[in-house]
């Protein structure tokens, strides 16, 4: 089975639902959701992910930046139906709030009516840890350099345009 | 005959008996019975209020409409108060004949009474039986029925009475509020550490008795406590209801860990709000042991306000047939550097559904808060369901969440592995299933522990074989 890993920017405030269904055509593949949540406003995104068939894997992955006074809500459902067996399927949700007066809500949630199956979810909110800039900087890294590098490690292989990082970093200020 | 069935015949939970009941109410709900209970109770003034004030809200309020369906609840059935025995009896030997039998049959041992604290059972809306050490009366703990606290000490109780669970906070809560009986008031001085841990243990014995018991600890600066309770029902017809209230005040730097044991029959509703409040340097910690009863929703919280408060949740859920388990834990944190975790593990099999719903909260200036929760679901067939509903509020940026959650069954090599050592898959089934419960069963005092492994175990027996 190959890994294919598919890649959703989400930069827009409103809500959105996403649908991701698993069957034997994309079973392996890996999407990653990115969400830059970085202006002050309603962001509301809904993530359902469905399983057709058995012996189907699934990942998600969730990385969300917020910005000042932004507020998030991601909701993210696993539905596992009946009789499905060996199905694999997880999620992983990771939002990093950078600005102040933020709100972030998180709610994984699954359902699994079947027992030959694995499914996981994962949720973390956390801010930049000090700990980490402050080992950059005594590397001799510049504060912003250092905070600019660990965003980056956060999002992964993403590779923002210049005017999305600009944004970003006005949220590092 | 093999451990088990010995253990199934000794453990004889099936049998109602038959009580002479002092008073009983009429069935159904309405402002004269709830007059009249408080009455009977020779309670103050502001009690009596408390309960109409309660009974309105109850009338206006609606029941959740979402997580459970508790429309097989026929309120206008249920006797609201039930008294077995006319005063609360001083010494064990006073007891009726009749409740000691049933209180042998639970398996409380005589001969362990002298080793446990103060032995509290609630047979039915009554605490019938207390013994509480010189010791503790010394060291100024009181540990009595609410109510008995009520009118023995009514300032005490007034001062944190109902300031944790508000009547309104819904629709069971006001219900309990307005037609309380029963459970348990502690309260713990300054800087008291309670060695021992306080029990009570309690069963319901008459169909469609509603139990209401309503239970308050006030732990004061620096003290510590353990209280216990566990439950066990017998066999009824129709559909009970049990609709508690806990309160639990957590004072600066006291330390109290509640620990439930709940195994009602299949066909009660356990209904319950568990709240305690956390100051400066607090720790609270629920553990929460849910076997038995039809539908139980159930979400213990902790309220961390004051500075390096800290909550924590064991949570263990097992959802047989026909059964379904709605739990969770609620974490708000509102002061700084505030911790809590929660741990939960469930099983669910013979189309049981067991679900966690929870809420961890970071309130704004919660800076340097940590939240943790973990949960870990079984799934033993396919006719079972498994769901998890977290939800996790952020608003202060300063401030870690973490949440995972996994779903999964029996893992076959480990099946395979201790079948390949002689184990007969059935024993290899429960023992795999209580190595994964361990965690939670683990924080539960040995006695507990003992029953809810033999629970398991006879739970495991009733489906596979």
């Amino acid at each position: 089975m190959k890994k294919q890993v598919k890649k959703i920017i989400i930069d827009k405030k409103g809500e959105k639902v996403f649908k991701f269904k698993f069957d034997q055509d994309n079973s392996g593949t890996e999407m990653v959701v990115i969400i830059l949540a970085l202006l002050p406003g309603n962001y509301r995104i809904m993530l359902k992910i469905d399983h057709d068939e058995s012996e189907t894997k699934g990942k998600i992955l969730v990385r969300a930046v917020v910005g000042k006074k932004a507020n998030l809500l991601v909701d993210g459902l696993i539905r596992i139906k009946k009789k499905l067996k060996g199905v694999d399927s997880s999620l992983e949700m990771r939002s990093l709030v950078l600005g102040e007066k933020a709100k972030v809500e998180m709610r994984p949630s699954l359902e699994v009516l079947a027992n030959e199956v694995r499914v996981a979810h994962q949720a973390t909110i956390t801010r930049l840890s000090e700990e980490q800039i402050f080992y950059l900087m005594s590397r001799g890294l510049e504060k912003k350099e250092a905070k600019r590098l660990l965003v980056r490690g956060f999002l992964g292989f993403f590779e923002e345009s210049d005017e999305e990082w600009r944004k970003i970093e006005t949220c590092l200020k | 005959m093999n451990y088990k069935t010995k253990v199934m015949n000794n453990y004889n939970l099936d049998e109602a008996k038959e009580f002479d009941y002092v008073y009983r109410s009429g069935r159904g709900l309405n402002r004269k019975l709830v007059e009249g209970l408080s009455e009977r109770k020779n309670e103050p003034k502001w009690m009596r209020e408390f309960r109409l004030k309660s009974l309105s809200f109850y009338e206006k309020m609606r029941l959740p409409k979402w997580g459970v369906d508790l429309s097989g609840i026929d309120f206008e059935k249920i006797y609201y108060y039930l008294q077995p025995v006319k005063k609360t009896e001083a010494s064990w030997e006073a007891v009726p004949r009749a409740i000691k039998d049933t209180f042998e049959k639970i398996g409380v041992p005589q001969a362990e009474r002298e080793i446990l604290a103060g032995v509290k059972g609630q047979f039915d809306s009554e605490v019938v039986y207390s013994s509480i050490k010189k010791m503790l009366s010394k060291k100024g703990v009181l540990f009595l029925s609410m109510d008995e606290a009520v009118v023995q000490y009514p300032d005490l109780v007034k001062e944190y009475w109902a300031k944790t669970v508000l009547p309104m906070d819904n629709k069971l809560a006001a219900l309990n509020s307005a037609v309380w009986s029963g459970g348990s008031f502690i309260y713990v001085p300054p800087r008291v550490d309670v060695k021992l841990p306080l029990q009570a243990y309690f069963r319901m014995n008459s169909e469609s008795a509603g139990q209401f018991e309503r239970t308050l600890i006030v732990a004061d600066e620096g003290s510590k406590l353990h209280y216990i309770e566990g439950c066990s029902a017998p066999v009824f017809s129709t559909a009970s209801l049990h609709a508690a209230v806990v309160e639990v005040v957590v004072k600066k730097g006291a330390k109290v860990q509640y620990t439930t044991v709940q195994n009602w029959y299949k066909n009660v509703y356990n209904l319950v709000t568990k709240r305690a409040v956390v100051a400066e340097e607090g720790q609270m910690r629920w553990v929460d042991g849910n076997l038995g009863s039809k539908i139980s929703m159930k979400y213990p919280a902790c309220i961390l306000r004051g500075r390096k408060a800290k909550g924590e949740m064991l949570s263990l859920s097992w959802a047989g047939a026909g059964q379904q388990q709605d739990t969770g834990a609620k974490m708000i944190h509102v002061a700084k550097e505030t911790s809590s975790q929660i741990i939960s593990r469930s099983v669910s099999r013979d189309g049981g559904r067991a679900s966690y719903r929870g809420l961890v909260k970071i309130n704004q200036g919660a800076v340097g808060a940590k939240a943790k929760v973990k949960c870990e679901a079984l799934i033993l067939d396919d006719l079972s369901r498994s769901d998890t509903y977290p939800t996790i509020v952020s608003l202060e940026e300063q401030s870690q969440v973490e949440h995972e959650a996994t779903v999964g069954r029996l893992g076959e090599d480990q099946l395979f592995y201790l079948m390949s050592r002689g184990i007969p898959l059935d024993e290899a089934e429960a023992m795999i299933v209580n190595g994964f419960l361990e965690p939670v069963i683990k924080e539960i005092p040995l006695e507990y522990a003992v029953e809810m492994n033999r629970l398991i175990n006879m739970e495991m027996e009733g489906g596979i074989g």
